[in-house]
């Protein structure tokens, strides 16, 4: 019994230290480039020296946020990594995100293991503002230990350090989910409005909010599909 | 950031064009202009028979930019060229513009800030372009560079792809190409016979060791980094090379022993035994350049090394192999698996940075998913569209569906017939379908990628 509780206050200790850093300096962060996910992030935006934890099921729009992110740190000049373990993104996506001061790399590991070990080599290295881990599905767990270790780095480097893929260790958690596939509202663009999707963002307990992803089904040409069973949607 | 000492190159070509076929040996003459111009700066780029490019950077108190230019032509007539055009710019597509309408003088000058201004009136010709491309322009009335400044870039980008957006950029001075100083000197190469011959790796690495020692010293004495280093072993079987390229030039010592370390390492077998036993090592810089510098700025932001991102990108690629480290880029195809390229690329100095566009907060595209493999599918249509799909992850019902767009192509080779359907399943997944024709008139279905 004893033993036991030793390992819960061993664990919460854990966390404290990775949820607060070591140092007291004011946390700097970086604006999303979505203001609407801005207004409900802690700070005003993603925390440098943070380990933040980016969720949802597939479709529902993490990447979308993740790449509007990090193309506003290039903008600013900032050198970003992205090492993808789903060697599944599509290079035209982010040709975006090249040009200008900094550089932009992609880091396409062989498996989750290698991931992490990327990641801590880029963030050891203390060259980016801002690297992003995307293990394959099914995502592993980020061990409490590793966790640490690239809170401590991401620290050191006073980068934004983002995993999509579940952590043990999380200073900031993100959790996305689709919303329902609508058109835009009075866009002033004519007739064929393209359609969006909202995505809604909680973050941690705080509560939700709803930042417009471009959904690639244009829904109003394409209605109704009919049903065997259920008749017309 | 804002960059204290802006990129300045000069442009330097001879007049009448060098013809190198007329020389002994093909290149001379090139390469004694591109010797010549290092009177002007020492990082001089060579670009074809009788064209260069110099760094331009650094004149400011020695006379400004006309000195420089002057200081060229004269470098150049000494070395019994006669008379060189000299243009000055901000990139290099405006700076040989310039040289190319440089008038009787032969120096032309664009003040920075300028580019768009100077190229607008200019013939296309001037611009690095397939005469194809060229040929399409004037048809289309696009003459001047002005005319394809002006027009809408999504417009160029529609019709003619990456061709079209380089266009564009070209034509209002923007160029993104690497600017890749000459080298004059004598590569440093350093060799070290074994005797006796050894037959493992570790002795080797020992060897390797004092020959980075003394390949760096001789590189810090020329001022040089080393791009590519080419490591010969040679035994009684003949040579086998490996090489190491860093991901940026450096002359650092530790970096360039982990890289040889690791293309040593992919050539022994297992326990880290030879394949022949190696008699005579030589450690060669196959490609130096002048060290990378770049004025950072104290006070706007965290100061992040270049060269430290260089080392940990240089292990990663190591590590990870061909494909490991890369930069997206988009090849002109219309099969989406081709379009998509994820390129090695190495870095180096940039003459020009262009800047990123504003993402649009008010619309934020899903990023495309491609399987590396598409997956087969089974579908049910309505009214010609999917409505309903089995394959690997299970049975879904759609809720909407998007298409068909039909792509098609590659008749002479590789002959494909897709129509592609964005669909929404019932659980929210946006899916990319297409069914592809066989010559036969039968189909298929695939799963070709989702969005996120």
């Amino acid at each position: 019994m004893a033993r036991v509780s030793a390992l819960e206050t061993l664990e919460r200790e854990i966390e404290r230290i990775g949820i607060q850093p070591a140092s007291t300096h004011t946390v700097s962060v970086v604006p999303t480039g979505l203001r609407v996910l801005d207004d409900l992030l802690p700070d005003g935006g993603l925390p440098r020296g943070r380990v933040v934890e980016w969720s949802g099921p597939p479709s529902s729009g993490k990447t979308a946020v993740l790449r509007a992110s990090l193309e506003r740190l290039r903008r600013d000049g900032e050198s970003v990594a992205l090492i993808d373990g789903t060697r599944a993104l599509y290079a035209p996506d982010w040709v975006r995100l090249v040009p200008g001061e900094g550089e932009f790399w992609v880091v396409r590991p062989g498996s989750a293991l290698e991931a992490t070990w990327c990641a801590d080599l880029l963030l050891r290295s203390g060259a980016f503002g801002a690297v992003a881990l995307r293990i394959a599905e099914p995502a592993t767990t980020l061990g409490r230990g590793v966790s640490v270790r690239l809170q401590r780095l991401a620290e050191e480097a006073a980068a934004v350090f983002v995993t999509m893929g579940p952590v043990a260790i999380a200073s900031l958690r993100l959790g996305f989910r689709p919303g329902r596939i609508q058109p835009l509202r009075d866009t002033g663009f004519g007739p064929f409005l393209p359609p969006f999707r909202p995505v809604w963002v909680r973050v941690g307990k705080r509560g939700a909010t709803e930042v417009p992803v471009l959904c690639p089904v244009p829904i109003q040409r394409c209605l109704p599909i009919t049903r065997d069973r259920k008749g017309p949607l | 950031m804002s960059r204290l000492r802006p990129a300045r190159i000069a442009s330097v070509r001879t007049d009448p064009a060098v013809d190198d076929a007329a020389e002994d040996a093909t290149g001379n003459a090139t390469h004694r202009l591109a010797v010549a111009l290092l009177a002007g700066s020492p990082r001089v780029a060579v670009v074809g028979p009788g064209w260069s490019r110099v760094d331009a950077r650094g004149w400011d108190r020695r006379g400004g930019e006309v000195a420089l230019a002057h200081t060229l032509q004269q470098a150049a007539q000494e070395a019994d060229f006669g008379h060189v055009r000299v243009g000055v710019a901000d990139t290099a597509v405006v700076a040989d513009a310039a040289a190319a309408v440089a008038g009787e003088s032969g120096i032309r000058i664009v003040e920075p800030g300028g580019a768009r201004e100077f190229l607008a009136p200019l013939p296309l010709s001037l611009l690095p372009l397939s005469d194809e491309l060229i040929e399409t322009f004037r048809v289309l009335g696009l003459r001047q560079m002005g005319d394809i400044a002006a027009r809408d870039v999504s417009e160029l980008e529609a019709r003619f792809g990456p061709d079209g957006v380089r266009a564009h950029q070209l034509s209002q001075g923007i160029d993104a190409r690497v600017f890749r100083a000459f080298d004059a000197g004598e590569a440093p190469e350093t060799a070290l016979e074994l005797d006796p011959p050894v037959d493992t790796l570790e002795p080797l690495l020992f060897v390797l060791r004092h020959l980075l020692a003394r390949t760096c010293e001789e590189l810090a004495d020329q001022g040089l980094c080393a791009a590519r280093l080419e490591l010969d072993l040679r035994g009684q079987n003949g040579t086998e090379t490996g090489v190491a390229v860093p991901a940026r030039p450096t002359r650092q010592e530790r970096l360039l022993y982990d890289l040889c370390r690791a293309a040593l390492e992919r050539t022994t077998g297992p326990g880290g035994r030879l394949t022949t036993p190696v008699e005579e090592v030589v450690l060669r810089v196959a490609r130096s350049a002048a060290p990378d510098a770049r004025q950072e700025d104290l006070f706007t932001r965290r100061w992040r090394d270049p060269m430290a991102a260089a080392s940990a990108l240089s292990r990663l690629g190591v590590r990870l192999g061909s494909g490991g480290v890369v930069r997206p880029t988009v090849r002109a195809d219309h099969r989406p698996e081709s379009r998509s390229v994820w390129e090695p690329v190495e870095i180096g100095y940039g003459s020009c940075m262009a800047e990123p566009e504003a993402p649009d907060e008010a619309q934020t595209p899903g990023v495309l998913h491609l399987l590396s493999e598409p997956q087969p599918l089974r579908v049910r249509t309505a009214e010609g569209r999917p409505a309903e799909m089995w394959g690997d992850a299970g049975h879904h019902e759609l809720v909407a569906a998007e298409g068909p767009e039909r792509l098609s192509g590659d008749w002479w080779k590789d002959p494909y017939h897709r129509e592609y359907f964005r669909v929404c399943t019932e659980a929210g997944d946006l899916l990319w379908l297409f069914r592809e024709y066989r010559p036969s008139g039968t189909f298929r279905w695939w799963l070709h990628g989702w969005w996120d």
